[in-house]
């Protein structure tokens, strides 16, 4: 079904390529998970796939790529897209119309494929119709994920690109997604799947993983494989943390909270040097909650405080000094025209001296010295998150709130990140993440709060 | 402001209109607003404000009227005001400022302001009430002696239509990703304002211009053909 004969390619203006010399046969039918580090070449095998390069990134590019024993080099995207569904790792890209009906109804009428019917379909689809008529703009980010991925599947193609679709889904999202995906492939599609998440892509039937481009295992089994950067199946991230948590001062205090039809009186209070986690179902208003932290949202109704003083109070230079935020996409953060300047830019704003050492220091653990002067928007996802996070830990602040911080960092680099997090933790950090995965938190975290049904509980 | 730029769902005359015939009447009324002088221009203005109102879009008419006398007419007026002069002169030398006030230079900023004014009503208007779907849908369907129109001219036209609302979710998000560090441009002063502005100009024309391509890829992979 698919072929790949010595594919090699190289990105203008690096002299490293991106993929050497791949040849690859994937049969119908097939479930096979394409795993790596960051910037193995993972993504870049799959734009090569849908033929987005070398059509739209241009490049270095040889060899030969075969789908249904056409030759690719003589195929415009829009004339493999009926027969291959691709979600990328920007999905937000994906999305371009206002509505989500919209996007469903003009991809499927761009097939021939009768839109009203389907949408009829999606209207009665209790999980999936509140969505429909919403605008994109106003989704959170895994309402925007899920609902991509129900648009490429309305579709029916015989081949499935997914580059991480779960990124951005909650625990009943995935196990949704893979129960859909488990059913696809018994119907006989073929299915390629872009992860770092192991305990997704155990359920499929072949392993193929990358490392700096090339093709070092393919397999039929996922074994212990962490020396190539992919976690091993269950890994445990430590065990929970039950060390008695000392009587601190209140850090940040919430009262009777509330914002739109999102959140509804809550209350909540985070103690100094605590890791706390915040968990909840897409769209439960998780982002909006800390946002109102970080003054990024007017408080509509209730209270919040900072060391004691009304958030009101601060002026928005006193709060980015003492919280480090790093938004859910790493997209939505970054936007200066190199990683250094993007460090720059958070210290100069507050105004701190020795700039150079403190992101040298940054640039160095967050293992981006190499990318220093390179425009970040140039960078693989993982990368970029990476950026977003040191760009926001470049001032030292008090109170560090993280949106998803893991899930586009691999195996090393989420080990790595843990560590740094229990530094922070041991050096009287206040942390609050927001996560769907739990357990990456375990050894750290003090107390888990859920959001449902706009209130906020503590587990 | 991304709000102002986007196509709302409703089931006003305007929303129903044929998206083709509003194209036309677009471009027959902005060649007019090139012709029209200031008291025609004037009419117009009152003509095109009548118009939102009576079609539902209130709101968002005077969002960016006030856009408009805030940011946009202060500049006009000023600079024709006072420079008029050096404008005016048959041929204006590059570097040749004579500030003096001066009537026809207030007619004159008037003028430009009312014209960029109806420009910027009508753009709004059309896109509030049409829908990009839509507007692929008519534009692919038209054939014009024989000869459907180019799919890239259909692709530019829909992205033009759309592509401002999602500029404008790109300023708030660098806007926001700013806030988040420190530095709020919205209630910056008037001075940090324009400069925190002009500063973003770069930055926002290179996302904007990746966005272009990104929405140009997204377009096929959904099976449209944009080039």
């Amino acid at each position: 079904m698919i072929r790949i004969e010595n594919l090699s390619f190289s990105f203008p203006e690096s002299e490293k390529f991106a993929l050497k010399n791949i040849s690859l046969d994937i049969a119908k039918g097939e479930f096979v998970a394409l795993l790596g580090p960051n910037g193995s070449g993972k993504t870049t095998l799959a734009l090569c796939l849908c033929v987005i390069i070398p059509h739209f990134f241009h490049g270095n590019f040889q060899g030969k790529i075969f789908i249904n024993n056409k030759d690719t080099a003589d195929c415009q995207i829009h004339e493999l897209a009926k027969e291959t569904g691709v979600l990328l790792q920007d999905y937000e890209s994906q999305l371009f119309l206002p509505t989500i009906e919209e996007e469903i109804r003009f991809q499927l009428e761009n097939f021939g494929f009768p839109a009203d019917e389907k949408i009829a379909e999606l209207e009665q689809d209790a999980h999936f119709s509140h969505l429909l008529k919403k605008k994109v703009f106003s989704l959170s980010e895994g309402e925007k994920q899920k609902a991509l991925m129900v648009a490429i599947l309305s579709v029916d193609s015989d081949i499935l690109i997914l580059d991480e679709p779960t990124s951005q889904l909650d625990k009943k999202e995935r196990e949704q997604l893979l129960e859909t995906l488990k059913e696809l492939n018994k119907q006989g599609k073929t299915i390629i799947l872009i992860t770092h998440d192991t305990c997704f892509a155990k359920h499929c039937s072949r392993f193929i993983t990358l490392n700096s481009g090339k093709i070092v295992r393919d397999e039929e089994s996922l074994e212990t494989i962490d020396s190539l950067g992919v976690e091993p199946i269950d890994y445990k991230w430590g065990t929970k943390n039950n060390r008695e948590r000392r009587i601190q001062n209140t850090k940040i205090s919430i009262k009777d909270l509330s914002y739109e039809d999102v959140l509804n009186k809550v209350n909540l209070d985070i103690k100094n040097n605590e890791f706390v986690l915040i968990c909840g179902a897409n769209g439960s208003g998780k982002t909006t909650l800390v946002k109102h932290i970080i003054k990024l949202l007017k408080i509509q109704k209730g209270e919040i405080e900072i060391d004691g003083k009304a958030l009101k109070k601060y002026s928005q230079r006193d709060i980015a000094s003492r919280i480090g935020f790093v938004f859910q996409n790493p997209n939505h953060q970054i936007f200066r025209n190199s990683i250094e300047e993007e460090l720059e830019f958070t210290l100069k704003l507050l105004g701190k001296e020795n700039k150079e050492k403190e992101i040298n220091e940054m640039l160095s653990f967050f293992d981006l010295e190499k990318y220093r002067n390179k425009s970040p928007q140039a960078l693989s996802t993982g990368e970029k998150y990476r950026v977003a996070m040191a760009s926001s830990l470049v001032s030292n602040p008090d109170i560090i709130i993280l949106d998803e911080p893991l899930t586009h960092l691999d195996f090393k680099a989420k080990q790595h990140f843990i560590k740094y997090l229990a530094e922070l933790k041991e050096k009287g950090k206040t942390i609050i993440v927001i996560s769907h995965h739990p357990d990456y938190y375990q050894s750290l975290v003090d107390r888990i709060f859920i959001i449902k049904n706009k209130e906020v509980i503590e587990q | 402001m991304k709000n102002i730029f986007e196509y709302e769902d409703k089931d006003g005359i305007f929303h129903k209109a044929d998206p083709l015939v509003k194209i036309i009447f677009l471009l027959i009324f902005w060649t007019v607003c090139f012709y029209a002088n200031l008291w025609q221009l004037a009419i117009i203005v009152i003509f095109i404000s009548v118009m939102a109102i009576c079609f539902g879009l209130r709101k968002r008419f005077f969002q960016q009227a006030r856009f408009f006398l805030i940011f946009v007419f202060p500049f006009i007026l000023v600079f024709h005001l006072f420079f008029y002069q050096s404008f005016s002169a048959q041929n204006p030398s590059l570097f040749f400022f004579n500030p003096s006030l001066s009537i026809e230079g207030f007619k004159m900023g008037l003028q430009i302001s009312f014209r960029l004014f109806c420009l910027l009503s009508s753009s709004i208007l059309f896109i509030a009430t049409t829908s990009p779907l839509r507007q692929a849908k008519r534009l692919s369907g038209i054939k014009i002696l024989g000869h459907k129109i180019p799919k890239s001219i259909v692709f530019l036209s829909i992205f033009i239509n759309r592509s401002i609302a999602l500029i404008f979710n790109d300023l708030e998000q660098i806007l926001d990703a700013q806030k988040a560090r420190g530095f709020s441009l919205r209630e910056a002063k008037i001075k940090d304002k324009v400069a925190g502005y002009t500063g973003l100009l770069i930055p926002l024309l290179t996302i904007s211009l990746e966005r272009a391509q990104k929405q140009a890829i997204a377009l096929e992979l959904k099976g449209f053909k944009s080039k």
